[in-house]
C-alpha cells in the first residue's frame, strides 16, 4: 500500500531545491534526493513521474509563487509610478527571502525545462502586466516600446542591484550592501527614464 | 499537521527496461491493459523505474509482474 504524507512531501520539496541548486540539474538523481530526504526512491514515484517531472512541478511551483509575492498589494489600476514601486520592493524581498527559489528559477530559465515550466506559469502575469502597461501608455504615463526595451529599463536595474548586494561586491570589486535609499535613487530614475 | 492519504493507484516497480528496443516490446503489452491509465519508464534512475496509474485498485502489483515477465523483462515492486 502506497501512502502519501504531505510532511515528507515538503521535506522533499526543500531538499530537492538545494540539491537541484547545489549540485545542477545534471548531477541530481531521484536515488540521491531520496537519501537526502530520508524517504525511499518508491515514494518520491508516488510524488513524480521522474526527474524531469519533479524539476518541471517544482519549477511551476516556485514559478506561481514568485508571481504571487511580485503582485503583493499591486493591482494594475494603480499610478504607473506607484505600481512599480510596489513590484520593486516585492521582488527585492522575494530575492532575499527566497534565495535558493530565486537561484533555482534562474538554472530553470537557462535549461531546457524552461518552456514546459513558462508555459503554465507566464499567462497570468502577462494579462496583469499587460493591463498594467496600457493602463500607463493610456494615462500618458509611460512611453511606448517593446515589451523587451520596457522591461530591460523597468526591471533590469533593480536585478543588476540585488546582483551586487548577493555578490556583496559591486562592479569595482567595492563592498555593497542594498538599502532603500539605492533603491529609491535607481527607481527615480528608471521612472524619469520611461516617461513620454 | 500531517495529511496521510493513501494511494491505491500508482505501483512502482525495478524493471531492467535499458533501451528502445525494449521500450518498444513493452509499449504495447502495456498500452492493451485497459486498467493502466498512465505508465512511464524513469529512464535516468538506474532501476529503470516503470511506474504505473490505474483507474482503481483491480490492478495488483503481480500483475504487472506478469505481464513484463512474461514479455522477458525483470520486474519487482520497488520497497517502500
Amino acid at each position: 500500500m502506497r501512502t502519501r504524507d504531505e510532511n515528507k512531501e515538503s521535506i522533499v520539496k526543500v531538499k530537492a531545491l538545494e540539491m537541484l541548486v547545489n549540485e545542477g540539474f545534471d548531477g541530481f538523481s531521484m536515488q540521491k534526493l531520496a537519501k537526502a530526504a530520508g524517504v525511499s526512491p518508491a515514494t518520491l514515484y508516488i510524488y513524480y513521474k521522474d526527474k524531469d517531472d519533479l524539476i518541471v512541478k517544482l519549477g511551476i511551483e516556485e514559478g506561481k509563487k514568485m508571481i504571487a509575492a511580485t503582485f503583493e498589494n499591486f493591482s494594475p489600476e494603480m499610478p504607473f509610478a506607484e505600481g512599480l514601486r510596489v513590484q520593486w520592493y516585492n521582488r527585492v524581498r522575494y530575492c532575499m527571502e527566497q534565495g535558493i527559489s530565486t537561484c533555482f528559477f534562474e538554472q530553470a530559465k537557462h535549461s531546457p525545462y524552461r518552456d514546459k515550466i513558462s508555459a503554465s506559469i507566464t499567462e497570468d502575469f502577462k494579462e496583469v502586466m499587460g493591463k498594467f502597461i496600457q493602463n500607463a501608455i493610456e494615462n500618458k504615463e509611460l512611453v511606448t516600446v517593446p515589451v523587451e526595451v520596457f522591461w530591460s529599463v523597468a526591471f533590469a536595474p533593480l536585478y543588476n542591484l540585488i546582483r551586487f548586494h548577493q555578490n556583496g561586491k559591486n562592479m569595482g570589486n567595492r563592498d555593497f550592501s542594498l538599502t532603500d535609499d539605492y533603491i529609491e535613487q535607481t527607481l527615480t530614475l528608471v521612472i524619469k527614464a520611461l516617461k513620454p | 499537521m500531517t495529511i496521510t492519504t493513501t494511494q491505491n493507484d500508482i505501483l512502482i516497480f525495478r524493471t531492467n527496461i535499458r533501451n528502445k528496443k525494449d521500450l518498444l516490446t513493452i509499449t504495447p503489452v502495456l498500452n492493451a491493459d485497459t486498467r493502466i491509465l498512465h505508465w512511464n519508464i524513469a529512464q535516468d534512475d538506474t532501476d529503470r523505474v516503470l511506474r504505473v496509474k490505474s483507474n482503481s485498485s483491480v490492478l495488483y502489483p503481480q500483475d504487472i509482474i506478469f505481464l513484463l515477465r512474461e514479455a522477458g523483462f525483470f520486474c519487482e515492486e520497488l520497497p517502500d
